[in-house]
């Protein structure tokens, strides 16, 4: 009998430590194991067939069979992921994991479901950290003026700039080359992907804010996969279970082993001073979520970290 | 053969041939696919709107816009005089005017049509004038419109960054030097063509009539340094310096100059844009293509063909040169680059070239088809305005052509030519 | 009848054209804002980029379906031209209707696509997704109906503006 196939997009590389990569190709290998060849896993990296955006919408319409995918773009589709991205959120990695996995993460997944896109999981990126060419950043205070490349996201327009900067979106594309030229002076981006991206090269201070934690959502299209006989569902979850175990294992020692690679190369990194003065400075992104009607879900996160 | 592969290749071959545009062959392809393999139509809206939703391709309608500007203001004429104050009593002057002024032009504009049309329009009919017949007018205005995408900045490679992922302002500066020589191999053919010739020389001009064509001539001048330096300055992105050169011909010619009425702004915005809507269908409708070619994997198969049968780098430069340039003779440049682009890249990545070179060289390839008869976009704009037949003109642009050819040669071969600037 | 529908096609025309003019203009001043409000002021806007995007794509797909009513569609015309006359002409309406039916397409499966986004906000501003995916109905409406007109006045795929004809 022919193999069935997913085709399982992403936008970034296909590198080694490219963490949405480690997750891909974790999942085909447990699939494909899991199935004993009866399912079979096509990779598409680099945006072949889509951006995150397009990917999330094609899997949502069927043009697309799975996809990984950024937080940050699920909640265009689905606000109620926006909450994961609120600054100073999590306390610590066993947090964060305790949300994902636990009822938090459920009921995001029951909401994206209800919107045609099955989660079968979350992998991690790691918590993201401030970049600059101005000065090293260990109070609010240093933010100010400094202009940061931002996502196309307003939580982190009001983040920047809340904490004093000067938020400016803009696409990857141009980023690198506003930065050297000296347009924007720096940007944020979880560590292990600093040096991947070469953003060391252009930038000296690297502040470890660890202001936000990325997500990534392993995505499956709902209409397909109640189409699949139940013995093949039953090893798609299994296999993203097994994927999310892997992933998250080879990430654990990604980031100390950047930064170590990252002050080697001469970046200067420093630790930020007190958290809960940027905790206070961030307030009103906080207000601005809780009168969108996110007050519960934020409650419920951070329940989870004490 | 699949039959998706079937639909992408020979059914789009078919289409061309029978005369539907580019645009909408590659729509009728996906619809097909669409068809045959079961998949939701809305892949045809929904690739079409994000192909269009790239803060990069915003720099095409705004380099378009400035050069309709800077010529229905009358800035064209002004830049013009300027360069022949200073060169016209040189041999073969009126030759080697329409290049500075060009050179200058492209500066400014990133569309070699446009540059074509905005010196051409000028400078066939002093040509005529003064002697020179209007065939050899004809190609040399059109030829120097292809400094254009190769001087900063450029539309084609604003085009080949988004493709290709690499910096805009990188490739802005790998072009530079393949263009200078460019204008260094049509300086030569000018001087060549006046000592055949012999059409007289014109007098030298007096200090007075310099310093009156610079005083009329210096708020165009000055946009150059403008759009470059604010770029290079870091000030604005190279999208954003569109925009710039835009409101500063706006400016020049509303304010300072008064030569465009706010009536005639209009007709240039709607050509402006018409330019940028027969790009972007290309591009927009060739998103969906792409991702059927990639779902296909007809990428990694071709490369696999490739690699098998061409074993040097070198011979698979030149393969890929002389594939684009002959292809480029019956097709449209952009359709090319966007459709075999992500191909060409992972060949190019395959064997080892640098992305920046790579880029400057499928630039120049490009720059060159759009002169290059029997289809190119400068060589129908030129045509037009000299009222010319197409073999009239084929005729006498050979000799520059045939120039423009060994500087892409210089250009593959000697990644020094493009990657000088670029560090 | 006949010049009652050739005035409402030439409104919509019209109509195209103004709205490109001005999408072009709102793209220049949000564009001409950022850049100020960036550089002079270290304030940068958070809105310009989007809204820009917005009017881009917009400006882009109403362009292109004006730009099937004045034949700017680049194509390969070499073996049209080497037809005999009623050849070609048969081959012309052919590729109309096949544009025509693109517009078409493209305005339904536009149509399914702008209603599945209801709900869904743009990143930076967080205007309604639909906003944006409308621009595919309009443009696909847009192109049937011009194509339409070209097939019934006879007129080629490309060139020949209507006004020359
Ligand atoms: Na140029
Ligand atoms: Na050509």
């Amino acid at each position: 009998q022919q193999p069935t196939t997913l085709k399982l997009g992403w936008p970034t590389s296909d590198g080694a430590t490219d963490p949405l990569a480690i997750g891909a190709r974790a999942f085909k290998q447990a699939l494909e194991k899991q199935s004993g060849g009866a399912m079979q896993v096509q990779l598409y990296p680099n945006r072949q067939i889509g951006d995150d955006k397009q990917l999330v919408e094609g899997v949502r319409f069927g043009t697309v069979d799975a996809a990984v995918v950024t937080n940050a773009v699920t909640a265009q589709t689905e606000p109620a992921f926006g909450v994961l991205e609120l600054p100073f959120l999590f306390e610590n990695d066993a947090h964060v994991q305790r949300v994902l996995d636990g009822p938090v993460g459920a009921d995001l997944a029951k909401r994206l479901a209800a919107r045609g896109a099955v989660v079968l999981g979350y992998f991690e990126g790691g918590f993201r950290s401030l970049i600059n060419n101005k000065r090293p950043v260990t109070q609010p205070a240093d933010m100010g003026g400094v202009k940061v490349r931002v996502m196309q996201n307003p939580v982190y327009i009001d983040l920047v700039n809340a904490l004093g900067g000067a938020a400016v979106p803009m696409a990857w594309g141009e980023t690198i080359t506003a930065i050297q030229q000296g347009t924007i002076d720096g940007l944020e981006l979880p560590v292990a992907l600093i040096e991947p991206l070469k953003v060391n090269e252009f930038a000296k201070y690297l502040s470890l804010t660890q202001h936000t934690f990325t997500a990534y959502e392993l995505l499956i299209g709902k209409r397909l996969l109640d189409r699949l006989p139940a013995q093949q569902q039953a090893w798609v979850q299994a296999a993203a279970k097994e994927a999310v175990l892997e992933q998250r294992r080879a990430m654990a020692g990604q980031t100390p082993k950047a930064l170590e690679s990252l002050q080697k190369a001469g970046m200067q990194v420093n630790a930020i001073g007190d958290v809960a003065n940027f905790r206070k400075a961030v307030a009103p992104v906080y207000d601005k979520a809780r009168k969108a009607g996110q007050g519960a879900l934020i409650d419920a996160v951070l329940a989870a970290g004490k | 053969m699949s039959a998706v592969a079937a639909i992408l290749s020979l059914g789009f071959a078919a289409l061309v041939l029978l005369g539907v545009p580019f645009a909408f062959a590659l729509a009728l392809c996906v619809v097909g696919a669409i068809a045959v393999t079961g998949m939701d139509p809305m892949l045809l809206p929904q690739t079409l709107v994000a192909g269009t939703q790239s803060f990069s391709l915003l720099a095409i309608p705004f380099f378009m816009l400035a050069g309709e500007i800077m010529s229905a203001g009358g800035l064209s004429r002004r830049l013009v005089n300027v360069a022949d104050v200073f060169v016209r009593h040189l041999p073969g002057g009126l030759g080697l005017v329409a290049i500075l002024a060009a050179l200058v032009f492209a500066a400014i504009s990133g569309s070699a049509p446009a540059t074509t049309a905005a010196i051409g329009a000028v400078m066939v009919p002093a040509m005529a004038e003064r002697g020179y017949s209007r065939a050899y007018a004809t190609a040399l205005c059109v030829s120097a419109g292809v400094l254009a995408p190769l001087i900063p900045p450029s539309i084609a490679f604003v085009i080949w960054g988004v493709i290709a992922e690499q910096s805009i302002a990188k490739l802005f500066l790998s072009g530079v030097l393949p263009g200078l020589l460019m204008a260094v191999g049509m300086v030569a053919l000018v001087l060549w063509h006046a000592r055949r010739s012999g059409v007289a020389r014109s007098p030298r001009a007096s200090l007075r009539e310099i310093a009156t064509a610079l005083r009329a001539g210096v708020w165009v001048l000055l946009a150059p340094v403008i759009v470059l330096g604010g770029i290079y300055l870091g000030i604005f992105t190279p999208t954003e310096a569109a925009v710039v050169a835009c409101l500063y011909a706006l400016f020049v010619a509303l304010c300072i100059e008064r030569s465009l009425k706010p009536a005639q702004l209009g007709g240039s915005i709607t050509r402006a844009m018409s330019t940028t809507a027969m790009v972007l269908a290309i591009v927009g409708f060739s998103q969906g293509f792409g991702v059927l070619v990639a779902q296909e994997q007809l990428a990694p198969a071709l490369t696999g063909w490739l690699a098998a049968h061409i074993h040097t780098k070198w011979l698979m430069l030149a393969a890929l040169n002389i594939g684009f340039f002959l292809l480029a003779a019956v097709m449209d440049e952009v359709a090319i680059m966007v459709i075999l682009g992500p191909m060409l890249i992972a060949i190019a990545r395959q064997y080892g070239v640098d992305p920046i070179h790579f880029g400057s060289m499928i630039v120049t390839n490009v720059a060159i088809g759009m002169a290059a008869p029997p289809i190119g976009y400068c060589l129908f704009v030129g045509m037009a305005i000299a009222k010319l037949k197409l073999w009239e003109v084929a005729r006498a642009i050979m000799p520059f052509v045939l120039m423009m050819v060994a500087v892409l040669f210089l250009v593959t071969y000697v990644p020094a030519f493009s990657l000088a600037f670029v560090r | 009848m006949r010049t009652a529908a050739h005035d409402l096609v030439e409104a919509l025309a019209t109509a195209t054209r103004w709205s490109v003019q001005a999408l072009t203009l709102l793209m220049l001043a949000a564009l001409a804002i950022q850049v100020l409000m960036r550089s002079v002021f270290n304030a940068p806007p958070s809105w310009s980029e989007e809204l820009a995007l917005l009017a881009f794509s917009w400006t882009a797909l109403l362009a292109l379906a004006y730009g099937v009513r004045e034949g700017i569609h680049v194509r390969m015309d070499m073996l049209l031209d080497a037809l005999p006359r009623a050849l070609r002409r048969g081959a012309e309406r052919l590729v109309l209707a096949a544009v025509a039916g693109i517009g078409l397409y493209l305005a339904v499966a536009g149509w399914h696509y702008t209603e599945s986004a209801v709900g869904t906000t743009s990143a930076a501003i967080g205007y309604p997704m639909p906003l944006l995916y409308a621009s595919c109905v309009a443009c696909g409406a847009l192109v049937a109906l011009f194509a339409a007109e070209r097939l019934l006045l006879g007129l080629p795929a490309c060139g020949e503006p209507e006004a020359a004809a």
